[in-house]
């Protein structure tokens, strides 16, 4: 008999033990997170540089170009998502003229990698980023510096919020619910920012 | 990985001796334990505990239909281009992830965090075929170079100072002389960085497994997990069948519980759903993802009355609860799994006659089931396991004819009495210096307590003649 | 398993379990409570022949032997309407494991429910069961004390006001925090002899906490306990300084027999 059916078969053969328990009032993890965008903003803010990220708040796509200027200068190749994806079509242009270079290739030597965001949470301060055409993965993890383009209109209250809404959840074939630059206590408890993934993340929130 | 949980004792002895190991566990698991309380209970008693529940809940409708639920995640795994296979043991598990490797002509496995694969000694296995495998998991990492074992399942170095992992990687990994955590840090993402990009096959774990979407869920904070999933062409998961949740909205109350139970975190920096292999349309991932479903003896346990014990989310709350793993430390209960839930899967998972001692390595205090964030009953299945070993292990002939002898004596209150008065007398003449093993169990770290010369007894008939006279 | 219900025991006579570790050890605090008890002016009986609860065989493993010596125990309290016990990790044995015990005993399962259902740790009987938390007490000088919460009655059965609300409200006793009040003593019963090393490295640790304590006495509700973390300083030289908080409350009650709201020179 194959090993599944042998399984299958043991966990079904005796009623289990384990007592079946019912649906009960289903519980935010975090509560009460108000779905008012402005309040939203204001926690994600708040809750994104408990994190250590850090909030550049812009109010229309030129801005945003000139703090991705400002942060990526004296570069010359840097990861990203498509142009597209990021949503800033002006972008190339402005990097071009800088003679920056996107790369979309898992080239180890940028130091910084530009990427949209798909979905935000308020409740966590934690950008969501999905695999897919245009949205390589390594974008925001190869690099030292990660630098995300937020429009304050993707932030919804809370992970649960996030899941109640997601229609095609499986097309993309990762996805990555992103809390702060990556870190590491394992060194005697010791926290240290910044371990295998990026060391610095920058959200460039557009309020629509 | 071998069994060594007989020799706890011996082990633990070891640990106690240890200062280094005695400071650097106490600090960690204190860290630990006040960072669960200050993030479960952010909101409130009330909602800490009203989270419990719900995961609780949450575990047990998942365990209550396992067999359906494990069938609809194969279903949807498939769907989604996952390859699944089934290990009903260690052996079949390393069988599969052999050919895999051996399919794909991996020659550099990289792997990220993952008790199971502990479990089953995956590393051995593949080092013995030829392939290299690198920890890249910062902690797991200097376990390795330092040829030990994890001895925390969320914190793997928690006993090591930062001196002797400073050695470590200086010794062995030939990293230029610093004390600096950062800069070891830095010298560890460096090194890894060229394992990254050259590996051909990456090794995981994985935290859930959501039969509603055919989806895997990890939970990560440095990264390194990222890269194990994304680079390599090849992906194994390799996950226990108690791993399963059904729904994506219980996913997300789970995988927020998670962190806040085990690092004091609203969510690990990387909260990662893996659907599949890379998409055609995709950029980059791997092309080919393995999950293999691990019973290796947890379809046992599901049969037997500690079939609760499944629910357990490896969040290491208890460990950092016990006040036991804080004097002895992870090592000495001598397998994957340390702490109070290693007492009692490694009986459940070894068989009790390769485990005798972990659990009795209790006071029962019942903190462990306090903290537990799915409510498992510890305390109780750890007294239920004695019960197990009483009844069935052999070997014990000291402790069955005292506790005969005792039971004998308190049933029969005048000889009760009459061993009181006794005691009374001659324990205070006893030489304390010379107590021969075992009896001087007791009195090595107490002096004998005094047997009252008039027991309750006596004095309650005089107090009676005091009121009555 | 959801516990059985316990009815109000005002107005009852009590059945004293004194604890075999009390009885042998320490009865000068099995005296305390009567003191208080009768104090209260409720009727006290002490059914002879009551030894062991047997939770040193439960805890070992060895639940034949345990419910042997349970048996017993149901036999002796066979005609009790409310049984206090000072010591929370006994109480628990009789009101939480007896039911799982018997569980599945058509013989002694009844009893043992009824058995479970009338017991209450001393602290609790006072402060939950009567409703008293003010013995209108006061000791002979100021004192401070810090209390340690014995871990089974802490868990099982959620001992930690009623014990602080009756010493506190002594007058001239001060109550102070001790750091570590809900850790482990290392006591476990046969896990201290068991595994000597672990248990009194754990005990260390409780007694460095108590060393750093500023009060006078370290209070707790279970002679279990106290006898480890006594035994274990004298073992160290240093003076036993933990002790039931029975005693404290009995110290604090007038000596003459007085009951409560009498004059204290007992006319």
């Amino acid at each position: 008999m194959d090993s599944k059916r042998a399984i299958l078969d043991k966990l079904s053969s005796t009623p289990s033990l384990v007592l079946d328990s019912p649906e009960s009032d289903f519980l935010h993890v975090v509560p009460n997170v108000s779905n008012n965008p402005e309040e939203m903003l204001t926690r994600f803010i708040t809750e994104a540089e408990k994190l250590i990220c850090k909030i550049h708040q812009v109010t229309d796509e030129e801005e945003a170009i000139e703090e991705i200027l400002t942060l990526v200068e004296g570069e010359e190749k840097i990861l990203g998502w498509s142009l597209d994806e990021i949503g800033l079509p002006s972008l190339e242009p402005a990097l071009n003229a800088k003679n920056i270079h996107v790369d979309t290739s898992p080239n180890p030597e940028a130091r910084y990698g530009v990427t949209g965001v798909d979905a935000a949470l308020a409740a966590t301060g934690s950008i969501i980023l999905s695999s897919g055409a245009g949205k390589p993965r390594v974008a925001s993890l190869l690099p030292l510096v990660h630098i995300a383009v937020l429009r304050s209109e993707k932030i919804i209250q809370d992970l649960e919020s996030w899941v109640a809404h997601q229609e095609n959840l499986t097309e993309p074939s990762n996805i990555f619910v992103i809390s702060g630059p990556s870190k590491t206590a394992d060194i005697a408890m010791e926290l240290v920012m910044g371990m295998h993934g990026p060391q610095e993340i920058h959200i460039i929130l557009i309020e629509t | 990985m071998e069994n060594k949980a007989n020799q706890f004792i011996r082990a633990a002895d070891v640990a106690l001796d240890d200062p280094d190991l005695q400071k650097a566990v106490a600090y960690g698991t204190r860290l630990g334990f006040n960072k669960r309380i200050a993030a479960m209970y952010e909101y409130g008693e009330e909602h800490g505990e009203a989270l419990r529940q719900q995961a609780a809940q949450i575990k047990r409708r998942a365990l209550a239909n396992l067999p359906d639920l494990l069938e609809e995640a194969e279903k949807n795994l498939l769907k989604n281009g996952f390859k699944v296979l089934w290990a009903k043991d260690a052996a079949e598990a390393n069988e599969l992830i052999l050919e895999i490797a051996k399919k794909h002509e991996s020659k550099l496995a990289i792997k990220s965090k993952s008790m199971a694969t502990e479990e089953i000694g995956v590393n051995e296995n593949l080092e013995a075929a030829g392939v290299e495998v690198v920890e890249t998991d910062l902690g797991e990492f200097i376990v390795q170079l330092a040829e030990e074992r994890p001895s925390h399942i969320v914190v793997p170095i928690v006993h090591k100072t930062k001196e002797s992992i400073q050695k470590t990687l200086e010794e062995k990994a030939q990293m230029p002389p610093t004390d600096d955590p950062v800069e070891m840090a830095r010298f560890a993402r460096a090194y890894m960085r060229e394992k990254f990009l050259q590996a051909d096959l990456g090794i995981s774990g994985a935290n859930f497994v959501i039969a509603e979407t055919g989806s895997i869920g990890l939970v990560m904070n440095e990264g390194n997990g990222r890269f194990v999933t994304s680079l390599p062409k090849v992906h194994i998961a390799l996950v226990g069948i108690e791993k399963i949740v059904g729904t994506l909205a219980e996913y997300a109350t789970l995988t927020q519980v998670l962190p806040r139970s085990a690092t004091g975190q609203t969510l690990t920096v990387y909260t990662n759903l893996i659907n599949g292999p890379k998409r055609l349309n995709e950029e980059d991932g791997a092309e080919e993802i393995y999950l293999i479903f691990l019973d290796n003896g947890r379809s046992e346990i599901y049969q037997s009355n500690y079939a609760d014990s499944l629910a357990c989310i490896r969040c290491g709350s208890c460990l950092n609860a016990c006040p036991v793993y804080d004097v002895t430390g992870g090592h000495a209960y001598g397998w994957v799994y340390p702490g109070p839930i290693g007492s009692v899967i490694t009986p459940l998972l070894k068989g009790l006659e390769n485990a005798k001692t972990l659990p009795y390595a209790c006071s029962l205090c019942g903190l462990c089931k306090d903290v537990c964030p799915v409510d498992i009953d510890l305390p109780h299945f750890l007294l239920d396991l004695r019960k197990d070993i009483v009844q069935t292990q052999k070997g014990n002939w000291f402790w069955d004819m005292g506790i005969s002898a005792w039971s004998w004596i308190v049933r029969h209150p005048k000889l009760y009495r009459f061993a009181g008065k006794v005691a009374a007398r001659v324990l205070g003449l006893l030489p304390l210096k010379e107590i021969p093993a075992p009896f001087n169990a007791w009195t090595d770290h107490h002096t004998l307590p005094a047997f009252a010369k008039k027991s309750f007894t006596e004095l309650w008939a005089e107090h009676q003649g005091e009121k009555n006279g | 398993m959801p516990l059985p219900k316990r009815e109000s025991p005002i107005g009852k006579a009590v059945s004293l379990f004194v604890t075999c570790m009390v009885d042998m050890l320490h009865p000068e605090t099995g005296i305390s409570v009567v003191k208080v008890l009768e104090y209260l002016d409720i009727d006290v009986d002490f059914p002879a022949n009551q030894t062991c609860c047997g939770q040193p065989a439960y805890n070992g493993g060895y639940h034949d032997e345990a419910k042997d010596v349970a048996v017993e125990f149901l036999k002796v309290f066979r005609d009790a309407e409310v049984i206090v016990i000072p010591s929370g990790s006994c109480a628990t044995m009789v009101r939480v494991d007896y039911p799982k015990l018997f569980a599945d005993d058509p013989e002694y399962r009844a009893e043992a429910e009824r058995i479970s259902s009338i017991t209450w740790e001393f602290s609790e009987f006072l402060v939950d069961g009567l409703g008293v938390e003010n013995l209108d007490g006061i000791l002979p000088e100021k004192q401070s004390f810090a209390f340690h919460d014995s871990c089974h009655g802490l868990r099982m059965m959620g001992i930690k006001a009623a014990p602080r609300k009756l010493v506190g409200n002594i007058e001239d006793a001060e109550i102070l925090p001790l750091d570590s009040a809900e850790e482990c003593c290392g006591f476990g019963g046969l896990f201290s002899v068991k595994l000597p090393n672990v248990s009194a490295a754990i005990t260390e640790k409780k007694l460095a906490s108590i060393k750093k304590n500023e009060a006078d006495w370290i209070l707790l509700g279970d002679v279990s306990c106290m006898t480890n973390m006594n035994t274990a300083l004298e073992k160290r030289g240093e003076p036993k300084c933990v002790r039931h908080f029975a005693d404290i409350l009995a110290e604090s009650i007038p000596k003459s027999g007085a009951k409560r709201g009498e004059n204290p020179d007992g006319e």
